[in-house]
């Protein structure tokens, strides 16, 4: 069974929240990386190779570099996520 | 069997999964050798790459201009292994305004700040390490040819003039010692540091055409294997030298 999108989203504002500190009412799916939430590039590193580990598959760079809100990486981790056994 | 069966090494520079540092890591262990692994800022995400490697190692934090770190150095390393036979530079920083066409305009701080980082670094870190290579060791350092001035590479370029220099004359003071201190001149290679260069493109545009042999710019296998090489007992009279893994670039002209 996969995830679904609100399941996602969850578990990416835990992240965001947990290695670079944004406070849990600033994340709401449209917000921008760069501008809305002011995360610089290796925070979003940080961010994403925490969500890798999280949902257990890589995301290569370039489609990396085309994410800039938070309801991107929801989407791509919704499309790419591996089926998972139910828990 | 492998060519680092039972050395144990040091590792700086592991940022990313794409850091050179962490692919000269996965490379040691795969060629049998014990890792400790330093780390600079970032040290949660540098913990999490540590666990990509095939065996998980420690990571200390070291900043190569804080005093204190590298005075402790030395002492944190021997809480792992009992001594050191090799380690690996793969730290280098310069701030935006000394890169990417700004030359003429750099400032002396900014300017200093980079040789502080990328090349003077050379030394703090090898000299942190020495008391623990008592019976010699191998230094590699990583390098991008400082032999001509590039495109928006300014500054960087002129403290890489200096880490070439810091090399040989490390190899020149510590031989005595049995420590052979090498550099590897890679190619352009896409890692954090490589992107944070303005213009950066200019040279990964045409580096796999300019070179004899082709050049991949994300793959730094090459790389790591002549930094693994050099670190091994395969290059025993060979010191304060440069090895160029670049596709053949630095050799020839057009
Ligand atoms: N990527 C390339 O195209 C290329 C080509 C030739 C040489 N190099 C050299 O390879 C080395 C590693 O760079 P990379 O390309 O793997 O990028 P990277 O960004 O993955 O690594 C650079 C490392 O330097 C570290 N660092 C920066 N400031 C530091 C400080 N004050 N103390 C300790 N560590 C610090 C960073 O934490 C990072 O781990 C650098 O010396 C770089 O100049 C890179």
């Amino acid at each position: 069974m996969s995830l679904n999108q609100q399941q996602i989203f969850e578990a990416v504002a835990q992240i965001l929240t947990k290695t670079v500190g944004v406070p849990r009412d600033a994340i709401a799916p449209g917000k921008t990386l760069k501008e809305d939430l002011e995360i610089d590039s290796l925070d979003t590193v940080e961010v994403l190779v925490a969500a890798e580990d999280d949902f257990g598959f890589r995301i290569p760079d370039e489609d990396a570099a085309a994410m800039t809100t938070i309801q991107d990486i929801v989407d791509y981790v919704y499309e790419h996520q591996p089926e998972r056994a139910v828990s | 069997m492998g060519i680092l069966d039972g050395k144990r090494i040091l590792v700086t520079g592991v940022l990313t999964d794409a850091s050179i540092g962490f692919h000269v890591a996965k490379l040691a262990q795969q060629e049998g050798a014990t890792l400790v692994l330093t780390g600079f800022g970032r040290m949660s995400l540098v913990e999490r790459i540590a666990k990509r490697l095939p065996e998980a190692a420690p990571v200390i934090e070291l900043d190569v201009t804080n005093a204190e770190q590298l005075d402790g150095l030395a002492g944190k390393v021997a809480e792992h292994v009992d001594g050191l036979d090799g380690v690996v530079h793969s730290i280098g920083f310069a701030p935006q305004t000394a890169m990417g066409g700004n030359f003429m305009n750099t400032g002396w701080d900014d300017v200093a700040t980079a040789v502080q980082i990328s090349a003077y670094s050379l030394k703090s870190l090898t000299a942190a390490c020495l008391p623990l290579m008592k019976n010699g060791g191998s230094v590699v350092g990583l390098d991008f040819d400082a032999t001509q001035a590039w495109p928006v590479y300014d500054w960087m370029g002129v403290a890489k003039a200096g880490l070439e220099s810091t090399a040989r004359y490390l190899a020149k003071y510590l031989g005595p010692d049995g420590v052979r201190v090498n550099l590897v001149a890679a190619g352009p290679l896409k890692t954090m540091a490589a992107k944070s260069i303005p213009g950066f493109e200019e040279f990964t545009n045409v580096w796999p055409d300019k070179a004899p042999l082709g050049w991949d710019v994300a793959d730094p296998e090459p790389t790591a294997k002549a930094c693994v090489a050099l670190l091994s007992d395969w290059f025993p009279a060979t010191t304060g030298e440069i090895v160029h893994v670049d596709g053949g670039v630095h050799a020839v002209g057009g």
